[in-house]
C-alpha cells in the first residue's frame, strides 16, 4: 500500500512557491555532482546539507524523513553485503570458508562499498528534495517548458488523477476483505488479492469510458490545456543555488585530488 | 523491487539510458498514432497505467512469508502490446520514484529495460506463441506474467553484475550472487502473480469480457470456451 503520500507533502513544502526550474536545477545538479563522484565525501556533504535545508526551513518532520530515508533501506543493506565479498583488491580484512567457497573481505570491497553507500545517500536525497518541494503539477508544465511530446504528459496526468481514486477504492475493498478474513491463509489471500485486482481492473476501464463521455462533453480534442501559474525565476533564489553547486563542484575537484596536491 | 537512486555507476546509467530512449520513441510513436486513429485510446490508457500502478503498489502475499509486489506489466503486454507497454511502465517507474520513493531518476533507464522493456518482450513472445494455441487461456496468461516477472529480475541482476563485477568469475559470478539473493522472493512471487493474473482474467472473463474482445487480448471462441470452462467449474462446486 502507499503509506507515505510525498506529492502531499510537496503541497504543504514551504519552498511550494519557488520557480520548480530552480529547485531542479538544485536537484538534478546536486544529483549527477554525487554520481560522477569518486569520493565518499562529496555525496556526504550535499547530502547532508540539502537534509538541513528539508528539515529546517523546508519545517518537514525529522520523523516523516527519516521514514522516507529508511524506506530503500533494505535493498541497499541486501546489494552492500554482496558488493562486500564481490569485489577484491587490497589486503584481506575477514575470511571464511562456506561449503567449497572461500569467502574474504578485502580492503577494497569495503572502500567501494563506502562509496556506493555514501553516493546512494546523497543521489536519493537529491530524489528527495525534488519529490519534497515540488508538486506534479508543477514538474508537468516543467515538462512542457522541456518540450516533452505533449501526449506522454497528457498521459501522465490521467494517470496521476487516477492513481488516487483507485488508491481509495483500493483500501476500501481491501478492508471490506480484511474484515471478512478474506487474508487469513496463502490461498485464501490469493483468491482475494486476484478479486481485488479484477474488480479494481473493471472499476479502472469503467472510470476511463466515462472519462471519455465526460471529456466529450467538454470538447476534448486529444489535448489537455492546463493553467500554469508558475511564478518567474526569482534571482534571491537562484544565486543562492548557484553558489551552492559550485562550491560543491569545487569540493568534487578538491575530494578528486591527491592530498599532496591540495598542500 | 528496483535498483536505487545513485546505486549504478555514472557510466552504467547513461548506457541502460542510451538502451531506453529507442523503445520510448517508438512508444511515442504508436501512442501518437493509436490517439490519432481512436481518440479514446487515451484516456483509457491512462487509466491502465493507473491501474498498473496501484498493482504494483500492492503488498502480494509471498510463499516465503515476506512481502513483495507484482509489476503488473504482463497485463500490458497483453492488453496493449511492447511499445505501449514501455511507455505506461517508464510513467509508472516515474511515478514510483516520485511518489514512492522506490527506484531512482538516474536509475530509471536501467529500471524501464528491466520491467518495462525486458520483461514485457519476454512475456510478449510467449503470449503470442501461445495465443493461438490450443492451451487454455489461463495457463497462457499464468505463463506470460510468470515469465515477464521473472525475466525483469533476470536482468536486474544482470545490470547488477555487470556494474559490480565479481573479482573472481566476473559477471557470471557476480551475475549468480545477485540473481540467488533475488530468487528467494522473486521465484514464489513470479508463480504467486502468474496464479493472481490467471484469477484476475476469471474475473474479467465472468464479468466483462467485452474488455478482452475490445482489446483482440483473445478471441471470441476462446473467450466463450472459457466461460463454459468458468460456469462448468461453478456447477461442480455448487
Amino acid at each position: 500500500m502507499i503509506e507515505i503520500n510525498l506529492d502531499h507533502i510537496a503541497q504543504q513544502s514551504t519552498f511550494r512557491h519557488i520557480h520548480p526550474g530552480t529547485k531542479l536545477f538544485l536537484a538534478l545538479g546536486s544529483l549527477i555532482i554525487c554520481l560522477v563522484s569518486p569520493s565518499p565525501v562529496v555525496p556526504v556533504v550535499s547530502g547532508i546539507v540539502l537534509s538541513l535545508i528539508l528539515i529546517i526551513p523546508g519545517r518537514l518532520s525529522p520523523l516523516h524523513y527519516a521514514k522516507i530515508l529508511l524506506g530503500p533501506a533494505v535493498f541497499l543493506i541486501m546489494s552492500i553485503i554482496v558488493l562486500l565479498f564481490m569485489h577484491g583488491g587490497g589486503d584481506v580484512i575477514w575470511q571464511f570458508p562456506v561449503f567449497w567457497i572461500n569467502c574474504s573481505i578485502t580492503t577494497g570491497a569495503v572502500r567501494e562499498s563506502i562509496l556506493v553507500l555514501c553516493r546512494v545517500f546523497g543521489c536519493s536525497v537529491s530524489l528527495f528534495f525534488i519529490v519534497l518541494t515540488t508538486p506534479m503539477t508543477d514538474l508537468f508544465n516543467g515538462m512542457k517548458q522541456a518540450h516533452i511530446p505533449i501526449e506522454l504528459i497528457d498521459l501522465m496526468m490521467i494517470v496521476y488523477r487516477f492513481i488516487f481514486i483507485f488508491y481509495s477504492q483500493t483500501v476500501e475493498i481491501w478492508q471490506a476483505q480484511v474484515m471478512r478474513l478474506g487474508y487469513r491463509r496463502p490461498k485464501e489471500a490469493i483468491r482475494s488479492f486476484s478479486m481485488l485486482c479484477g474488480m479494481l481492473f473493471i472499476s479502472s476501464w469503467s472510470a476511463g469510458e466515462d472519462l471519455i463521455h465526460a471529456m466529450d462533453c467538454r470538447c476534448y480534442n486529444g489535448v489537455f490545456p492546463v493553467l500554469d501559474q508558475t511564478e518567474p525565476v526569482q534571482m534571491s533564489s537562484f544565486i543562492p543555488v548557484l553558489v551552492y553547486l559550485t562550491g560543491l563542484c569545487g569540493i568534487l575537484v578538491l575530494a578528486t585530488q591527491p592530498v599532496g596536491a591540495i598542500l | 523491487m528496483h535498483i536505487m537512486e545513485g546505486f549504478l555507476p555514472w557510466q552504467w546509467c547513461v548506457v541502460w539510458w542510451i538502451i531506453a530512449i529507442p523503445f520510448l520513441f517508438m512508444g511515442v510513436i504508436q501512442l501518437r498514432s493509436m490517439i490519432r486513429n481512436d481518440r479514446d485510446t487515451l484516456p483509457l490508457l491512462g487509466v491502465c497505467g493507473a491501474f498498473i500502478f496501484i498493482l504494483s503498489a500492492l503488498k502480494l502475499p509471498s510463499v516465503t512469508g515476506s512481502c513483495s509486489h507484482p509489476t503488473g506489466t504482463g497485463l500490458s503486454t497483453m492488453c496493449f502490446g511492447v511499445c505501449i507497454t514501455s511507455i505506461i511502465g517508464a510513467i509508472v517507474l516515474l511515478f514510483q520514484s516520485l511518489l514512492l520513493a522506490h527506484g531512482g531518476l538516474s536509475t530509471l533507464g536501467a529500471n524501464m529495460v528491466s520491467m518495462a522493456i525486458g520483461g514485457p518482450l519476454a512475456g510478449y513472445a510467449i503470449y503470442r506463441l501461445l495465443k493461438n494455441s490450443s492451451l487454455n487461456i489461463y495457463i497462457t496468461v499464468f505463463l506470460v506474467t510468470a515469465v515477464a516477472d521473472l525475466v525483469t529480475y533476470v536482468i536486474t541482476s544482470f545490470e547488477l553484475a555487470v556494474a559490480y563485477p565479481s573479482q573472481v568469475g566476473g559477471i557470471i559470478a557476480s551475475f549468480g550472487a545477485f540473481f540467488a539473493i533475488f530468487a528467494v522472493t522473486q521465484l514464489p512471487l513470479a508463480i504467486v502473480e502468474g496464479c493472481v493474473l490467471a484469477l484476475v482474467f476469471k474475473y474479467i472473463i465472468a464479468l466483462k469480457p467485452e474488455i478482452l474482445i475490445k482489446l483482440q487480448v483473445f478471441s471470441e471462441d476462446q473467450i466463450s470456451r472459457a466461460q463454459q470452462q468458468g460456469s462448468m467449474v461453478t456447477r461442480t462446486d455448487g
